[in-house]
């Protein structure tokens, strides 16, 4: 037990000594390429190796240790999707809400990977709702991603479904853009707004340029409207050459008065008194007829 | 080295298919062009000191990268590792470097004078500027496969020919392993200090052997000028200063490395360097030129600019934090220099950095103003 204990005694000076040769940095930032600050925590995190991980934070390595970039072990563990990692870290005090220098939070990185489990995770230790998610949106991610599950986790978290980022446009917008069509309804049914996109670029355009049918299908099946102009002037069926969606948007008949009854109805609750909607004690018919069910 | 001449031999009893590595998980630019039949190719082969295909790609192996950062992934041990390997290591630097051909010849300028401007990069915005780079020694083998005697040599050639520098270049040296503490503090303070890396990428290379045999600082009395000797290459050269007098600091780079290679030249050790690949170092991503030109610069407002990233890349400029020098209480500064290394020279480099570096903080102040940046929208260079 002494030899163990002087050992890591040795560890703990030797981490220390580094951290402070470098002003709390992982190396000398003087000369440094892209990959020499990242620390055999970086590694381990990103790679998913729990053993290592584990060992190194039991020999007192400082789990905030951060790469030039301010990435830490726990954005790593979250780019690479691993629960068990992350959840070591959080036990050993990463902080769940570092920011990088290029504005990613640790939710952000675990948008990026697509786990659900990890993304509840980091949510039970983090704001849905950090600053920097102005900049870095996990949802935007999650949508562009087509990471349907993390979608469902941050929106019933509270995050704006209809959050549009300058020259990004929304959740919605991005989803349409990369014709991920379980995002595209998820988003839909749990209270987007069919025609916030990318200022006048409403999300059946991004629909139509990048030949989405079921997209485009699914978009007018919620209240689309078809004849919006983006700022070029442009209609839908002007950003299209695929035959499929011409046919779609030129045939798409008169809705049922049910229909837009129900998007009318939809519009006015918004995405959180659908939320609320659901704790209602409705008539099943009702419920089903207004959630989708 | 874990391979090397006599185990390359015992491992070709073993098949191709049995000794290609698994890179099934990895993301990096080795991974993505050693087929299986081009390892079969070239896995017999070997430069005249020995390194062989899997001593090149062994770091890459080890490191399987990152889902958003793509390493090169492989390492040369000597110069001739770039024509013995130019069947894998040319697609690297392809994809590397911008789509730059193997047929393709490379610019070398270390004339300061052709750089235009560069000395009035305004000082509220700009806290300090740095131009560096790294050089090989022809006739030893570079860090991931020389032996202690070549590092030595190494070493005792560059303490030589450093000592023999003079006016506003002349300097000290501190080897590694004899630094008094004193020294160690006061190098620590300058943010001059280098120790064995902990980057897995870098020690699976095998740079960091004998940790801190023949590894030492030498920098000039003004701190100006530094070296590091036989870290990650033989030679890591860097000229900086306070304030954005990049000009200058441009100047004493060309002047001191241009003293450094003629002294060594003198000796019988050339720089390594040719037509095709400029000065070559030990990682395909810093042929060319090998160098970075960067600022310390306050760009609060508009690093929150959503066009930040595109406006970098148009400049072909990159971002990266400062670690803490220059700006330990202060929000909003950034590293800023040039992203490429091969194709172009030396000067041209600078030279975007300057430019580019010039317009940002233009348009930084447009936007402390609350004005519109539109019109000042660079096209991509």
């Amino acid at each position: 037990m002494a030899v163990v204990h002087a050992e890591g005694n040795v560890w703990i000076k030797q981490w220390d000594h580094r951290f402070h040769m470098y002003g709390g940095q992982t190396c000398s930032p003087l000369m440094a390429g892209s990959w020499d600050d990242r620390t055999p925590l970086h590694d381990a995190a990103l790679q998913g190796r729990l053993l290592p991980l584990r060992r190194l934070l039991s020999q007192g390595y400082n789990v905030g240790m951060a790469t030039l970039d301010g990435i830490t072990a726990l954005h790593e563990a979250c780019v690479g999707g691993h629960f068990t990692c992350a959840k070591l870290l959080l036990e050993h005090g990463a902080d769940a809400n570092a920011v990088t220098f290029d504005g990613a939070t640790p939710l952000f990185s675990a948008c990026c990977s697509g786990n659900p489990a990890l993304v509840s995770l980091i949510l039970t230790h983090s704001s849905a709702h950090h600053p920097a998610h102005l900049l870095c949106s996990p949802l935007h991610e999650a949508a562009k991603r087509g990471h349907t599950a993390c979608v469902e986790l941050l929106l019933s978290h509270g995050v704006n479904v209809d959050m549009e980022l300058p020259s990004v446009g929304t959740a919605l917008y991005c989803a349409c853009e990369v014709k991920s069509t379980d995002c595209v309804l998820t988003l839909l049914i749990l209270g987007a707004d069919v025609q916030c996109g990318r200022g006048l670029d409403t999300p059946l355009h991004a629909a139509c340029r990048v030949g989405g049918a079921k997209e485009a299908e699914l978009l007018l099946e919620h209240g689309a409207d078809r004849t919006s102009r983006n700022s070029e002037g442009k209609t839908p069926l002007d950003l299209t050459s695929d035959q499929s969606i011409k046919h779609l948007l030129q045939t798409a008949g008169t809705c049922s008065l049910s229909q837009l009854c129900r998007w009318c109805i939809r519009r006015s609750l918004g995405q959180k008194g659908l939320n609320k909607t659901k704790t209602l004690c409705l008539p099943h018919m009702l419920h089903n007829y207004l959630l989708y069910h | 080295m874990p391979f090397g001449n006599s185990h390359n031999q015992l491992k070709m009893k073993y098949s191709s298919e049995q000794e290609y590595p698994d890179l099934s998980k990895h993301n990096n630019y080795m991974a993505k062009i050693l087929t299986p039949g081009l390892y079969e190719k070239l896995r017999s082969k070997q430069t005249p000191s020995g390194f062989t295909l899997d001593d090149v790609i062994q770091t890459g192996v080890d490191n399987p990268g990152h889902p958003f950062i793509m390493t090169v992934g492989c390492v040369a041990g000597d110069e001739e590792t770039y024509e013995v390997f130019k069947e894998l290591l040319d697609p690297v630097i392809q994809d590397r470097h911008g789509g730059y051909k193997p047929t393709d010849k490379h610019k070398t300028d270390l004339n300061p004078s052709n750089l235009k401007g560069g000395d009035d990069l305004d000082p509220n915005y700009v806290l300090s500027s740095r131009v560096r780079t790294g050089r090989s020694i022809r006739g030893f083998c570079l860090p991931p496969h020389c032996s202690r005697g070549e590092r030595r040599a190494v070493e005792k050639l560059s303490v030589q020919a450093l000592g023999a520098l003079a006016g506003d270049l002349k300097g000290k040296y501190y080897a590694l392993k004899n630094m008094t503490e004193a020294e160690q503090q006061q190098l620590i303070d300058d943010h001059f200090l280098f120790d064995k890396p902990v980057s897995p990428l870098l020690l699976a290379s095998g740079m960091a052997r004998d940790w801190p045999d023949a590894r030492g600082i030498w920098h000039n009395d003004s701190k100006t000028f530094l070296v590091w000797v036989n870290e990650e290459d033989h030679l890591r050269v860097i000229s900086m200063q306070k304030g954005g007098k990049m000009k200058e600091v441009f100047t004493r780079f060309c002047i001191g490395l241009t003293k450094i290679e003629e002294l060594f030249r003198n000796k019988g050790h050339a720089f390594m360097w040719n037509e095709h690949l400029g000065y070559v170092l030990t990682c395909p991503s810093n042929l060319g030129t090998g160098l970075r030109a960067g600022v310390h610069v306050k760009l609060p407002n508009l690093s929150k600019y959503r066009q930040f990233e595109e406006i970098l890349k148009r400049l072909r400029l990159q971002k990266r934090g400062t670690g803490g020098v220059d700006t330990a209480a202060v929000g909003g500064v950034f590293d800023i220099s040039n992203a490429d290394r091969l194709g172009f020279s030396e000067v041209e480099l600078v030279q975007m950095v300057v430019d580019g570096v010039k317009l940002l903080i233009e348009m930084e102040k447009r936007l402390e103003k609350g004005q519109s940046v539109d019109d000042l929208m660079p096209a991509q260079k």
